[in-house]
C-alpha cells in the first residue's frame, strides 16, 4: 500500500461521506490501516459526548470520556494551555463503553481541531504494549486534520436538520393553536347566541367578544413564551372598551401570566367591563372601579383578583337567567383554571372575586410573582 | 319509531368527553346530548379522564389529545386495552399520534359535530 496514495483516497471518501457517523467509521478504518490504531475518537472540549469507533467494529459509542487518562491528558490541549499540535501519551487505562464494555488502552495521539470544526480534538488510540511510528503519527495529523474539515460541513449539516426539526414543531404548534382557536370561536359564537337577548344583543356582543379573542391572541403572539402582565392585560381590555383612566384605579404585584391564564382571564375582564360600562359602576359620573389583586404565599400560592365598584345606582339586582359572562366566571375559570370565584350584584355595582391556583395561570412564579408579591403594591 | 331513532342515534351510549376548553367541552357535550347519548365528563385533565375510564362504565371516549400541555395517549390506551372505541378530536395532524394509535379515528378542530355523531355510531354499533 502507498500510505500517500492511501490518505488521498481516505480524504475523498470523507469528503463524500458527509455524515458524522460514515466520516468516523471511515477515520478508524484509516487509522488502523495507516499505523495500526484501535481506534479513533472525537473529542469535545468537555469531555461528554465524545464519539469513539473502533476500526473493526461498525457499531459508534457516544461515551462519557471526562474520567478517562485519555481525556485527563488531552485537556490541557483542549483549553489552550499546552502548545503544539499533538500530544503522545502512553500510559495504561481504559475507556468505558456505553455498553459497559472496558476498552484497555496504552497510548493515544491527540491532535486539537480549530473551533470553526465545532470539536475540540481528535483522538487516536492503541492497545497497550502497541504504538506507532513517527511517519505513522505525521500521517494521522494529516487524517484527523482532514476529519476536522469533515465536521465543518457535518456540524453546518445538523445544524441545519435541528433547525427545520424546529420549524416543523412550531408549524405543527401554530396549526394547533390556530384550529383550537377556531373551535373556540365556534362555540363562543353558539354559546353568545344562546344568551343574547336580541338579535342585536348578540351581534353586538359577538362583535365585542371576537375583539377581545383578537387582542389576547395579540398579546400572546408578542410575549411569547415571557407571558403576559396581569396589569397589561386589565389595562388593555379597559382601554378597548374605552374607559376612561380617572373611572377606574389598580393595585397588585406584578404577575405574568401563561397563555391559558391570559385567555381566559381576558374575556373575563371584558365581559366584567362590558356589563359595568351597562349596567355598573362605569355608567355613572361618580362610579368606580377598583381592580386589586395579590398572591397569598403557602404551600399552594393563589392569585386573588378583586373587582370591586362602588358608585353605582342600577346593578342592584342580579339578571334574571345566567349571561355569558356570569357563565364565563362561574363555569369557564373553575373549570379551566381550578379557580373559585364568587360573582355579586350590589347596590354599587358588581363584585368580584376570583382565586386561581398561581401555577394554572401563571408562568415563572418563583423569580416574578413571589419576589415581586414581597415588593409591595405600586 | 324508525325516525326517533334517526334523530338520536347515540341514544344509549355512554360517551366521555375530555376537553380542556370550557366552551368547546360544552359545545360537545350538548351536540351529544342532543344525539341521545349520556355524556361522562367532561373532564378537563389527564387524572380527571383516568379516574372516569376507571370508575364508570362507557361506551366510547372523545377525547383531545393536547390537555394543557399533557398528552391524552394515556386515557386513549388504557381504552384500547378494554376494546372500548376512541375519537380524537384535535388541533393536531396525524403525526403527533403514537403508531400504536394511528389507527384510531381523527376530527380536525372546529369537530363537525354531526360528523362526530357518526363517528361515534361507527365505532360502537
Amino acid at each position: 500500500m502507498d500510505p500517500e496514495r492511501y490518505l488521498v483516497d481516505v480524504f475523498d471518501q470523507l469528503t463524500a461521506a458527509g455524515a458524522r457517523e460514515t466520516c468516523v467509521r471511515i477515520a478508524a478504518q484509516a487509522a488502523s490501516e495507516l499505523a495500526n490504531a484501535e481506534g479513533v475518537c472525537i473529542l469535545s472540549a468537555a469531555g461528554d459526548g465524545c464519539v469513539v469507533a473502533l476500526a473493526p467494529r461498525e457499531q459508534l459509542y457516544v461515551c462519557d470520556l471526562r474520567n478517562s487518562g485519555l481525556y485527563r491528558a488531552a485537556s490541557p490541549l483542549l483549553r489552550g494551555e499546552a502548545s503544539g499540535s499533538r500530544t503522545l501519551w502512553g500510559k495504561e487505562d481504559f475507556i468505558t463503553l456505553p455498553t459497559g464494555e472496558q476498552l484497555r488502552i496504552g497510548v493515544a495521539l491527540i491532535v486539537p481541531l480549530q473551533p470553526a470544526t465545532g470539536h475540540a480534538a481528535v483522538g487516536f488510540f492503541w492497545q497497550p504494549g502497541r504504538t506507532a511510528d513517527s511517519r505513522g503519527v505525521r500521517r494521522l495529523e494529516l487524517l484527523a486534520k482532514a476529519l476536522g474539515l469533515a465536521a465543518i460541513g457535518w456540524t453546518r449539516d445538523e445544524a441545519h436538520a435541528t433547525r427545520a426539526l424546529e420549524q416543523q414543531r412550531l408549524s405543527a404548534d401554530l396549526q394547533h393553536r390556530l384550529r383550537n382557536n377556531l373551535a373556540l370561536m365556534r362555540s363562543v359564537v353558539r354559546r353568545s347566541r344562546e344568551t343574547a337577548e336580541s338579535a342585536e344583543h348578540f351581534a353586538l356582543h359577538l362583535e365585542a367578544r371576537v375583539g377581545s379573542l383578537g387582542r389576547t391572541q395579540g398579546m400572546l403572539s408578542t410575549a411569547g413564551d415571557a407571558g403576559v402582565e396581569l396589569e397589561e392585560l386589565v389595562r388593555t381590555e379597559l382601554l378597548a372598551s374605552a374607559v376612561p383612566e380617572r373611572s377606574y384605579s389598580m393595585q397588585g404585584p406584578a404577575v405574568r401570566l401563561h397563555a391559558k391564564g391570559v385567555e381566559s382571564l381576558a374575556l373575563t375582564v371584558h365581559e366584567l367591563a362590558t356589563n359595568s360600562l351597562k349596567f355598573g359602576s362605569l355608567a355613572v359620573p361618580n362610579g368606580h372601579l377598583a381592580v386589586s389583586w395579590a398572591v397569598s404565599g403557602g404551600q399552594s400560592p393563589q392569585l386573588r383578583i378583586s373587582w370591586v365598584e362602588s358608585g353605582a345606582t342600577i346593578a342592584s339586582v342580579a339578571p334574571r337567567r345566567r349571561g355569558f359572562g356570569q357563565e364565563l366566571i362561574e363555569c369557564t375559570l373553575p373549570y379551566e383554571l381550578g379557580a373559585r370565584t364568587c360573582l355579586t350584584f350590589s347596590p354599587g355595582g358588581v363584585l368580584c372575586e376570583i382565586e386561581i391556583p398561581l401555577e394554572a395561570c401563571a408562568t415563572d412564579v418563583d423569580q416574578h410573582a413571589h419576589k415581586a408579591a414581597r415588593g409591595g403594591t405600586r | 319509531m324508525a325516525s326517533a331513532v334517526r334523530e338520536r342515534p347515540l341514544q344509549g351510549l355512554r360517551v366521555l368527553v375530555v376537553e380542556d376548553d370550557y366552551f368547546i367541552a360544552v359545545e360537545l357535550c350538548s351536540a351529544l346530548r342532543a344525539a341521545g347519548a349520556e355524556v361522562l365528563g367532561p373532564a378537563r385533565d389527564l387524572e380527571t379522564g383516568l379516574a372516569a375510564i376507571r370508575e364508570e362504565p362507557i361506551d366510547c371516549g372523545v377525547l383531545d389529545i393536547n390537555l394543557r400541555g399533557q398528552m391524552v395517549f394515556q386515557i386513549a390506551s388504557e381504552l384500547r386495552a378494554r376494546d372500548i372505541p376512541t375519537i380524537f378530536a384535535t388541533g393536531y395532524d396525524a403525526s403527533m399520534i403514537p403508531e400504536d394509535l394511528a389507527d384510531t379515528p381523527r376530527l380536525e378542530k372546529p369537530v363537525d359535530l354531526v360528523a362526530l355523531c357518526r363517528a361515534i355510531e361507527a365505532a360502537c354499533r
